[in-house]
């Protein structure tokens, strides 16, 4: 299955950048959206299919720990694995994201194959869930 | 154990830390090694760029300021978007140097204090203001130009 995948964050270079280690790292998306926070990332989620959201923490409006809750507390949407991309890799920052509903955690700076890794990881996990529920 | 409140190592372990932070960022998300030189942190050159500033709350609280000598940011950028140096423009370049900051800040601070909880501010430019508290300070000289970097920790008053 190619996913689609939506990668949000505030800097339109990172949002380049993680498009192009996806790629590279061998990824093939349908389709990859972009959102530069969580206001954006909710629209373009309504209106799309995404099968996986990357996204970055500290964003103007809504960001990406909202994010990860408005997701998991909406039942259309909290079906979608988020993981969260982040230069924090405090213990309690990662706890809480997963606390909240993150499926995944990958800090920055990260290599392009452990993004690739963790990435697989986390589809594999919601296909079971999908095919258990 | 330093005086930071939060810091959890030895100065010499947050100056090492700071140091393998900003090698790591500039080799995995850069693709920009060190030129094998090291050198003495000093007053900035005119042909470093402006600096970029990122301050941190919470556990720990201070501000970790970069500087990147001209060709330098457009390289990193150039390598970052996968584009030519000639098609780099300048708000991409500043950009780029905004994350390599708020990267190797994050990187810093999770390892000399990994039990606070930290809230980093967006990078800005931080001309003029001056050092406070305990400042650790780097310099590396890379293929493609060179880094200024200073971390400082405030102290609660
Ligand atoms: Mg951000």
């Amino acid at each position: 299955m190619k996913p689609s995948v939506l990668i949000v964050d505030d800097s339109p270079a990172m949002r380049a950048f993680i498009r192009r280690v996806l790629e590279l790292s061998g990824v093939v998306m349908s389709e990859c959206y972009q959102a530069a926070d969580g206001g954006e990332a909710l629209a373009v989620l309504r209106r799309s299919p995404v099968d996986l959201v990357l996204t970055d923490i500290n964003m103007p409006g809504i960001n990406g720990e909202e994010l990860v809750k408005l997701i998991h507390a909406d039942e259309q949407l909290n079906s979608i694995p988020v993981v969260v991309v982040s230069t924090d890799a405090t213990e309690q920052r990662v706890a809480a994201l997963l606390r909240l509903g993150a499926r995944g955690y990958v800090t920055k700076p990260f290599h392009p194959e452990t993004l690739r890794a963790d990435l697989e990881k986390v589809m594999e996990a919601a296909d079971d869930r999908r095919c258990r529920g | 154990m330093t005086d930071g409140v939060g810091v959890e190592c030895r100065p010499d372990q947050v100056q090492a830390a700071l140091r393998r932070a900003a090698v790591s960022v500039l080799e995995t998300m850069f693709f920009v090694s060190l030129a094998g030189e090291t050198e003495e942190p000093s007053e900035a050159a005119p042909e470093f760029g402006q600096p970029v500033r990122v301050e941190f709350q919470g556990g720990c609280q201070g501000a970790f300021t970069i500087r990147v000598s001209g060709s330098m940011s457009c390289s990193m950028a150039a390598n970052f978007l996968a584009k030519d140096e000639q098609e780099v423009d300048e708000p991409e370049a500043s950009q780029v140097v905004s994350e390599f900051a708020n990267m190797v800040c994050g990187a810093t601070l999770s390892v000399v204090a990994p039990h606070a909880t930290l809230n980093l501010s967006y990078p800005c430019a931080g001309t003029g203001v001056v050092a406070r508290g305990e400042v650790y300070r780097d310099a590396l000289v890379c293929d493609c130009g060179r880094v200024q970097m200073q971390l400082e920790f405030w102290h609660n008053e």
